[in-house]
């Protein structure tokens, strides 16, 4: 194998294997090449791309993301908190009564509650997008890859990580190197 | 012609000569209603106008709306949208039957204490010639707007929308407000605007999704647009219909307060909490999830839902003040929303053949 080289740039490198990179010419080729990495079995797969490819997403089975559910109980605590609080200041710490409603009466409380649940819905939607991609950091073993800078341009990357249970240094290397992949290189951490 | 084109077109051919059925049975049911309960007919054909009016209101709004975004979700729409903008005209008729039970409808006479600007206001003349002005720049809107091929600037479709909104409100107050001269509600005229535009985007969902498939790649991103402008409505909606009870509830003022009192009895409280349900809780949650988007059939089944419960709206809106000892909803009522909703179906499928047929001329010559 010549094509495939590990690239160890300088002796700062941890030697971590990272994962294999591969590069393709076109959002069609990356496209079919997904479906077959996947078909083969990998899950730890990323494409790279200069910009987004329509249903790329379903050939690398990447499934609904977490992030509505993270939302979703962002917005129940919030629901939560708003009520609690109402009531323990209105009925508990500081009983008030206003033009003869009770000190806790659910209709006054529906614009709190209501907003608070925005709040952290939001708050969840924000931060937990950053949280579950790891944000911020400021850098990423994929930039080692000699001809990354692509990536920005006219060519297409895709990753198999080495933390996936079917990866394996060479093997997998090859096998991008099979389904048409060219400049194969395996990426250190 | 395509194959699918064909069956669509056959399938609205069909529902006009339903349409148009209809219309004529429940007009001779009204005619004998005119004789038999004249009372009974006046609330029954205001229900009627209302919510069909409403339809190519909301409709006219959303071709304001497009003209200013654009975007594919109208682009999807527009047959639909401009086939209900342009059965407007045909309200102006049933205005016009209307005018003479206003006497009956708004209790000109309980205002006989309050200042005289306000008697003058609920005057059934003055109250007519008000809607008939505004009914008939509507007409002329609706026709610049709705035409094929030639969508609005972006200059005048803002004007337009502003204006409408002002002249939303003053149809609210005149043909729901006044029924109770002493309720005053600073959000029924947003309330009926938002309304209107929901039930007027839930008919052009069912009109252009029917009979496609969920397979489509294309159309599932527009589908999924006009799900989540549905989604945006329904809060909208309750957003204004629950701040309008909780600003009574918290002032607590008698003329406020008899409005919903008057909803409080068994059944209207019931069929009030139903609509809280049906109009808010199950869209709210179904409109939430992506999955339920995508699938044509359960987005149409949703739409259609949307504007029966609209019209659920209206007869609580309309008919506990005025008719408070009558049932929620009568069989005079029925034979109205026959009446004017055949002439509204009809019309409006004949319209959106109409235009069907102009776009698929227009992609065979392209």
């Amino acid at each position: 194998m010549t094509t495939v080289e590990a690239n160890t740039t300088g002796s700062a490198s941890s030697g971590q294997v990272w994962g294999v990179v591969a590069e393709f010419g076109s959002a069609a080729a990356i496209y079919a090449a997904a479906e077959k990495v996947t078909a083969e079995g990998y899950t730890r797969v990323d494409s790279h791309t200069p910009f987004p490819i329509h249903g790329i997403e379903k050939a690398l089975r990447h499934g609904p993301s977490h992030l509505g559910w993270l939302v979703a109980c962002g917005g129940i605590t919030g629901i939560l908190a708003a009520q609690v609080m109402q009531w323990w200041m209105n009925e508990v710490d500081y009983e008030m009564w206003v033009s003869g409603k009770t000190p806790y009466a659910w209709p006054s409380t529906i614009p709190i509650t209501f907003e608070l649940m925005v709040l952290l819905s939001a708050f969840c939607a924000v931060f937990g997008m950053f949280a579950i991609n790891r944000l911020p950091r400021l850098h990423h073993p994929i930039f080692t890859h000699s001809r990354i800078v692509q990536v920005t341009d006219d060519k297409f990357f895709l990753s198999i990580e080495a933390r996936d249970p079917k990866f394996d240094r060479t093997r997998t290397a090859q096998f991008l190197e099979s389904i048409g992949g060219k400049h194969v290189e395996v990426l250190e951490d | 012609m395509t194959a699918t084109g064909a069956a669509n077109s056959r399938v609205l051919e069909r529902v006009e000569r339903v349409g148009w059925s209809c219309a004529a049975v429940g007009t001779l049911l009204c005619v004998l209603g005119v004789v038999w309960a004249p009372r009974e007919l006046g609330t029954a054909w205001l229900l009627s106008f209302t919510f069909w009016v409403g339809l190519p209101l909301g409709a006219l709004a959303w071709l304001c709306v497009h003209a200013l975004t654009g975007g594919r979700w109208g682009a999807a729409l527009r047959p639909a949208l401009g086939a209900a903008a342009a059965t407007l005209p045909w309200m102006l008729p049933v205005f016009v039957l209307l005018w003479p039970f206003a006497g009956t409808l708004l209790h000109a006479d309980e205002l006989a204490g309050e200042a005289a600007h306000r008697r003058a206001l609920y005057q059934p003349s003055a109250w007519g010639l008000r809607s008939l002005v505004l009914l008939g720049g509507w007409c002329a809107v609706a026709w610049r707007a709705s035409r094929r091929g030639r969508p609005l600037g972006q200059g005048a479709a803002g004007v337009i929308l502003i204006v409408h909104l002002f002249a939303v409100t003053v149809t609210a107050i005149d043909w729901v407000m006044a029924l109770d001269p002493e309720f005053l509600s600073m959000s029924i005229g947003a309330k009926a605007f938002t309304g209107q535009m929901l039930a007027s985007l839930a008919v052009a969902v069912v009109a252009v999704q029917c009979g496609r498939s969920s397979r489509d790649p294309d159309d599932e991103a527009g589908r999924i647009d006009q799900g989540n402008l549905l989604l945006a409505l329904v809060l909208g909606w309750s957003y204004l219909a629950f701040t309008e009870w909780l600003i009574v509830w918290s002032a607590n003022l008698p003329a406020d307060a008899a409005w919903f009192a008057a909803r409080g009895d068994a059944w209207t409280l019931g069929f009030g909490l139903a609509l809280v349900l049906g109009h808010f809780v199950v869209p709210f949650v179904l409109l939430l999830s992506r999955a339920y988007k995508r699938r044509t059939r359960l987005l149409v089944a949703l739409a259609a839902w949307l504007v029966a419960m609209q019209l659920g709206e209206q007869i609580w809106l309309i008919t506990p003040t005025a008719r408070p000892a009558g049932p929620l909803l009568g069989g005079w009522d029925l034979a109205a929303l026959g009446a004017v909703g055949g002439l509204w179906v009809a019309w409006f499928s004949r319209g959106f053949r109409a235009r069907l047929l102009a776009v698929e001329t227009l992609e065979a010559t392209a």
